[in-house]
């Protein structure tokens, strides 16, 4: 019996190499040649800035790593992930009304959040000053963003949730101990998926700003974070690459 | 959902996207060319990413670690720091192919790693094989991941 379950069950099964391999070798390929081998050598050419020709050592690369995008992202994800779980338990509730209520502003997200780049950055209206742009990037990016993530945990939450809650309720669980002992570690694929897709805004906004002009970098990567909602107003998040 | 449904979805996106991929001046975002390639680039990444995240998600195999480390290194190296100076057709293909796959792979891994393991058991039990349990379970995963990949890529903006 232990022999016919090692054969069985995926978990315990003797290792496919021959199959596993066939099947990543297309998308493996992929990512070397497209991803891995231009960024070697790109790492392999950073010490040397691309139009002065000047050694810059390491800066080139702690232009590419550091920077205030950095601390950005982590402060979006460190607002966006608690307010969303909280969004997606208020939603789970059986009370109709904050459904009614949460759902339209997440829908109209993105609309509210070009609107409000276009009071921010338009001519003649634009208020805001480096210091507070950074806030403002902030407050925009995770309204961007927030409808994404509620979705995402709201929808993990709706399938396994409901009935674990309620056998935890009975068993006397305050709800800070439901959160923490069953949102939180249901939730964690979801989490690591928006960690995944900050990354890669996060990666493109350094990219920008680090191939930019120092005059110019404040400007850029502000914009760049935006992504979708630049869309709304019209502003194209810029690239700017070596000729 | 019937088919009229899916022809009115699929009409509403459409349009929806015509619709947004403009500026308030009236040009287009983005051209035929780049929608038509952005749609090639969702096609294959997801050809491409859905046997990765399956072997990554349901089989046991030397090599796993290296694979998940070549996806994250993937997922970090973004292809903007690949971009040649004036995107060719090709060139923009394979640069948002180098977006695109990591993308899918993530998404379609992680439903992936959901499936009951008691299926596989049953279906293996009764002389089926795997992909008759992986492929319909698979298939929403897919549908998600093959519009945001053609998302990311499509409206992917360069200053000209």
């Amino acid at each position: 019996m232990s022999d016919l379950s090692n054969e069985l069950s995926p978990t315990t099964a003797p290792a496919d190499n021959g199959l596993a391999w066939i099947l990543c070798a297309p998308a493996a390929a992929a990512m070397v040649v497209l991803n891995l081998f231009p960024a070697g050598t790109a790492l392999l050419h950073s010490p040397v800035l691309p139009v002065t020709g000047e050694l810059a050592a390491w800066g080139n690369a702690l232009l590419v790593i550091g920077g205030r995008a950095l601390v950005m992202s982590g402060m979006i994800l460190a607002i966006e992930i608690p307010l969303a779980l909280y969004l997606a338990t208020v939603a789970l509730r059986r009370s109709r009304s904050p459904r009614v209520t949460t759902t339209p502003g997440l829908l109209l997200a993105a609309t509210v959040a070009g609107f409000s780049w276009r009071l921010l950055f338009g001519d003649g209206i634009g208020f805001v000053d480096p210091r507070s742009s950074v806030w403002t990037t902030i407050l925009v990016e995770v309204w961007r963003s927030l409808p994404l993530a509620t979705l995402l945990f709201y929808a993990t939450l709706d399938r396994t949730a409901r009935d674990l809650t309620q056998v935890a309720r009975l068993d006397g669980a305050t709800f800070a101990q439901v959160v923490r002992r069953i949102y939180v570690p249901i939730c964690r694929p979801a989490m690591l998926l928006l960690l995944g897709l900050r990354l890669i805004d996060y990666l493109r906004a350094v990219n920008v700003s680090a191939s930019s002009p120092p005059a110019a970098e404040r400007a850029v990567w502000t914009l760049l974070v935006l992504g979708v909602a630049t869309l709304a107003i019209g502003i194209a998040p810029g690239r700017e690459t070596p000729r | 959902m019937r088919t009229v449904d899916k022809l009115a979805l699929a009409a509403f996106s459409a349009a929806f996207i015509l619709g947004a991929a403009r500026l308030p001046d009236g040009t287009a975002l983005a051209s035929a060319a780049e929608l038509s390639v952005a749609v090639a680039t969702a096609l294959v990444s997801v050809a491409a990413a859905t046997p990765f995240a399956l072997a990554l998600a349901r089989l046991h195999f030397e090599g796993k670690a290296l694979m998940f480390t070549l996806l994250i290194l993937a997922t970090a190296t973004t292809p903007d720091l690949l971009t040649p100076a004036d995107p060719s057709t090709a060139s923009k293909f394979l640069n948002d192919l180098a977006l695109g796959v990591p993308i899918a792979v993530w998404i379609i891994y992680l439903v992936a790693r959901a499936f009951p393991p008691e299926l596989e058991d049953a279906a293996l039990l009764d002389g089926s094989t795997r992909y008759r349990v992986w492929l319909p379970l698979i298939r929403p995963a897919v549908m998600a991941a093959a519009p945001l990949v053609f998302l990311y890529c499509a409206f992917d903006l360069v200053v000209r």
